[in-house]
């Protein structure tokens, strides 16, 4: 089925589903139609074959409303009455014109049966051949593209197409007691995934969990990996949606409004064609674009949608469509698309190594990240290295990275080329980052 | 929107087409899923309404699977497809029955015992002098399984059972309710009044002492310690899992079963989610393991075992082995005489959270907070506390277990990336030297 055919039968059912209502209802239909193979080891090798067909309407009555989710065909949610109005775009906020540049690898084929049972089974060998003794408890591998459609009585009509593949890996060493370790990976296409860099990473991980020493309290320079730098950006992200946290992001940045380094940025970008989810129309219809939320170091915005009017009219700030969708279960909601750090001195992962002289570089993150807005730090647990002199000197476990709100920013010295997403409520992400001045304790 | 009207008869016979030898299987799983979710916070009502279906046949000790989101005649002939591999000549026989319906939709999901009970529990807690913000969500669950395998057709499976949400002062707290009567919300509300007292609390370290578990707190528990260590997969992971039987797991104060049919009335079950038939499944007793959680896969694969206990959260998933309705066998002390035997110690009446490290064997218990004993009386409050040991251990520290089983939740279990309801029917239970520290 294309964009057309679905466009039209939400269409027609939003017709369908207003004439059985009363006429002053406003009514959205989202349709979605998705293809997907998961593919795993254990307990047995097994192959799923997905043919997602989801909607999800949305009602908006003089004084009751709802919204209703399910699969087949569209039906009338429960209203209730005396509940807050779920507000639909009108077709004049969703008019502006907006295109997407040619996204990549949206039309390749799934992994077929053989393929993707075959990758699976490659990372367990190359796992034993790195680390004897480790093997995959688990390996979950899938693949699947979707085509969504937005058709409201309003007029608006909104298209997309996404293509994802993810991967969700737990192995153990040759001994259990040590704990099995998770990793978890996404990208366009599943073919893009190499099995023996992961297969080493998984091993990387084993082995600093089976003989990594527990780090010294030191405060010293560290290379945090994409995979550090983006759960600490994820952890962040919530005072740069919307205006509610932003007094937040004020504070940390002080009276000057500096967040960071004058070389910075902190971008959100739907439009990024490497990302995970380009897409030109949020949930909603609504045009989105790219916004730059720290612009070389200095606070600018944070993401700004439909409901934030008042806020963006006092320092003339854009607003951009932001409402997304991440289930056809779940209400369109503000999130950030493609949230990342940007830092104009990128060299490559081994040169920012190599300007560490002594510290840690910090290649994962071992469990959830606290924080603590109003004293302005945050804690990650974290395993990696100890580098002495450009080389690893130990293998570290059971550290935990104590930093600073008001300075980690300030002191960041360069960045690789090396961004990479984390898929959460939107993809959040960062290139690896040398930063200066980090608090490492053990525990 | 209806459940299709075909014939489960008719859908066995063309999967029975699909084994080619022994310890070959083939089955079809329908479903019809519907829930209902309301706030109190001014938000709208939103519900969900889904149905599907999910083929699967193994053979050759590979599993293939094909799923659809609507459940017609052409869907059913594209997944059989898919999970048969080639184009079968057989030619595939779908019935769609006349008038009768084989499960559906439910209707009134907004009933008057969903939307009173914001209300109700408002009017609770301000009995109890609770004046705090909080956020409450209420959600009920309907879902219809049908299965129909090569070898038989099986009965349609009824669960309904709502879930609370509550957003209080220290934090995030939900549980699983059979139903939502008044008495529930009165307990609902007792509990929620005393998990936000431990909000002006200090989180505690608790140096080894008396524990004792009210029976929420020992439903989430025993299924952190003693189904997810059952189940078969999980022991698979580390050996043969027949060496578990007849090991001594836990205290022989506990003597713990799993059964779906003596679940809460509205979510009981007379079959699992692979149409097998369940079974009372001792998993413990007197301490020591007498059978495992499995399902068909693992019961085909390894001898002894006997299936009943497949689950899975929907079409979308794997069926793995997993426990539905833990019971343990109560002892003769009431929980006051139990609690009043005390000299100094902790009684734990939640766990926000559960979880068992399958690799490790480690089991770890988040309470929101704890009331102080001593001599026998409630003496204070102390603040989070985190119970964090070898499930073994813990198990082996049941010293005694009081008269009072009480129906409960367990909460949603995560295993798996599979989300599922678990129930637990759990008197009060007391444990010697167990200690805690803050999380």
């Amino acid at each position: 089925m294309d964009t057309g055919d679905l466009l039209e039968e939400a269409a027609a059912a939003t017709a369908r589903l207003q004439s059985a209502a009363s006429t002053t209802s406003r009514i959205e239909t989202y349709l979605k139609k998705g293809r997907s193979r998961t593919f795993s080891l254990e307990p047995a090798a097994s192959v799923v074959h997905s043919d997602e067909l989801g909607w999800a309407v949305r009602v908006h009555a003089e004084r009751e409303a709802g919204f209703g989710c399910g699969s087949g065909t569209p039906r009338m949610p429960a209203l209730s009455a005396g509940a807050a109005p779920l507000a639909l775009p009108t077709l004049e906020e969703t008019q502006a014109r907006v295109s997407l540049p040619p996204v990549r690898d949206l039309d390749a084929p799934l992994l077929s049966e053989g393929e993707g049972l075959a990758w699976l089974r490659s990372v367990a060998e190359r796992l034993k051949d790195e680390l004897p003794g480790a093997r995959l408890l688990r390996g979950v591998l899938e693949d699947g593209a979707s085509l969504g459609v937005v058709a409201s009585s309003e007029g608006v009509t909104a298209s997309y197409r996404h293509r994802v593949a993810t991967l969700k890996l737990e192995a153990v060493g040759a001994d259990p007691q040590y704990g099995g370790v998770f990793l978890a990976a996404s990208a366009r296409s599943a073919r893009s995934f190499v099995a023996s860099s992961v297969a080493r990473r998984l091993a990387d991980r084993l082995a600093i969990a089976e003989s990594g020493i527990s780090p010294e309290a030191s405060t010293c320079r560290a290379v945090l990996s994409p995979e550090v730098a983006a759960a600490v950006l994820e952890s962040l992200a919530p005072i740069f949606v919307g205006p509610e946290h932003w007094s937040i992001a004020r504070s940390l940045a002080g009276s000057e409004a500096r967040w960071g380094v004058s070389e910075l940025s902190l971008i959100d970008d739907p439009h990024l064609t490497e990302g995970l989810l380009p897409q030109a129309r949020d949930g909603e219809g609504v045009p989105t674009q790219r916004t730059v939320l720290v612009d070389r170091g200095r606070l600018r915005q944070p993401i700004l949608g439909r409901g934030d009017e008042e806020f963006a009219e006092v320092d003339g700030l854009p607003l951009s469509g932001c409402r997304y969708r991440h289930s056809y279960r779940a209400l369109p909601e503000a999130s950030p698309s493609h949230l990342f750090l940007r830092h104009e001195r990128a060299a490559s992962v081994s040169q920012l190594v190599g300007e560490l002289g002594g510290g840690y570089y910090f290649i994962d993150v071992t469990g959830p990240v606290r924080r603590h807005f109003s004293e302005g730090w945050l804690e990650v647990p974290v395993c990696g290295f100890q580098v002495r002199g450009q080389r690893a000197t130990a293998q570290v476990r059971g550290a935990r990275l104590r930093l600073d709100l008001r300075h980690v920013f300030h002191s960041i010295l360069g960045a690789g080329r090396d961004l990479r997403f984390r898929p959460r409520r939107g993809c959040i992400g960062s290139p690896s980052l040398l930063v200066e001045g980090v608090e490492v304790a053990p525990g | 929107m209806t459940f299709p009207r075909f014939e489960p008869s008719a859908v066995a016979r063309a999967l029975g087409y699909l084994p080619e030898g022994p310890g070959e299987f083939a089955d079809g799983y329908f479903e019809t899923l519907t829930e209902t979710r309301l706030g109190e916070d001014g938000y709208a009502a939103r519900s969900r309404a889904e149905e599907g279906f999910s083929l699967r046949l193994t053979s050759s000790g590979s599993t293939y699977v094909a799923t659809r989101d609507s459940c017609s005649e052409a869907d059913f002939r594209s997944a059989y497809r898919q999970v048969a591999r080639t184009l079968p000549n057989t030619p595939l026989v779908w019935r769609e029955r006349e008038g009768r319906e084989v499960g559906g939709f439910e209707e009134g999901g907004l009933s008057e015992e969903l939307t009173s009970a914001p209300r109700r529990l408002r009017r609770r807690l301000g009995e109890r002098g609770f004046g705090l913000r909080y956020r409450a969500t209420f959600l009920r669950h309907h879902r219809e399984v049908l299965v129909a395998a090569s070898e038989f057709c099986g009965r349609v499976q009824r669960e309904t059972f709502y879930s609370v949400e509550l957003e209080l002062p220290g934090g995030f707290w939900g549980t699983l309710l059979p139903s939502l009567g008044e008495g529930v919300t009165e307990s609902l509300a007792d509990l929620a009044a005393e998990f936000a007292r431990y909000a002006e609390c200090r989180p505690a370290v608790v140096p080894p002492t008396t524990v004792v578990l009210g029976p929420q707190a020992a439903a989430v528990f025993l299924h952190e310690a003693v189904a997810h260590t059952l189940e078969v997969d999980t022991l698979a992971a580390s050996g043969d899992p027949r060496a578990a039987l007849g090991m001594a797991l836990a205290s022989p104060a506990l003597t713990v079963f799993d059964d779906p049919e003596t679940a809460p009335r509205a979510v009981r079950r007379t079959s699992d989610d692979e149409g097998m038939p369940v079974v009372r499944r001792c998993l413990l007793r007197r301490g020591a393991v007498e059978q495992l959680i499995a399902d068909r896969f693992w019961a085909e694969k390894v001898d002894g075992l006997i299936p009943g206990a497949g689950r899975r959260a929907d079409r979308s998933y794997l069926p793995g082995p997993r426990s539905y309705h833990l019971e343990v066998m109560p002892g003769e002390e009431s929980p006051q005489r139990l609690l009043s035997s005390v000299a100094e110690g902790i009684y734990v009446p939640l766990f926000v959270k559960g979880q068992l490290d399958s690799v490790r064997g480690t089991c770890r218990l988040d309470a929101p907070g704890a009331l102080q004993i001593q001599n026998g009386e409630i003496s204070g409050r102390l603040g989070r506390c985190r119970f964090q040991a070898p499930a073994a251990d813990l198990l082996g520290a049941v010293a005694e277990v009081a008269s009072d089983a009480q129906v409960t939740g367990a909460g949603w279990c995560a295993k798996s990336d599979q989300r599922l309801p678990v129930w637990a029917t759990t008197p009060t239970l007391l444990l010697d030297a167990v200690s805690a520290r803050p999380w």
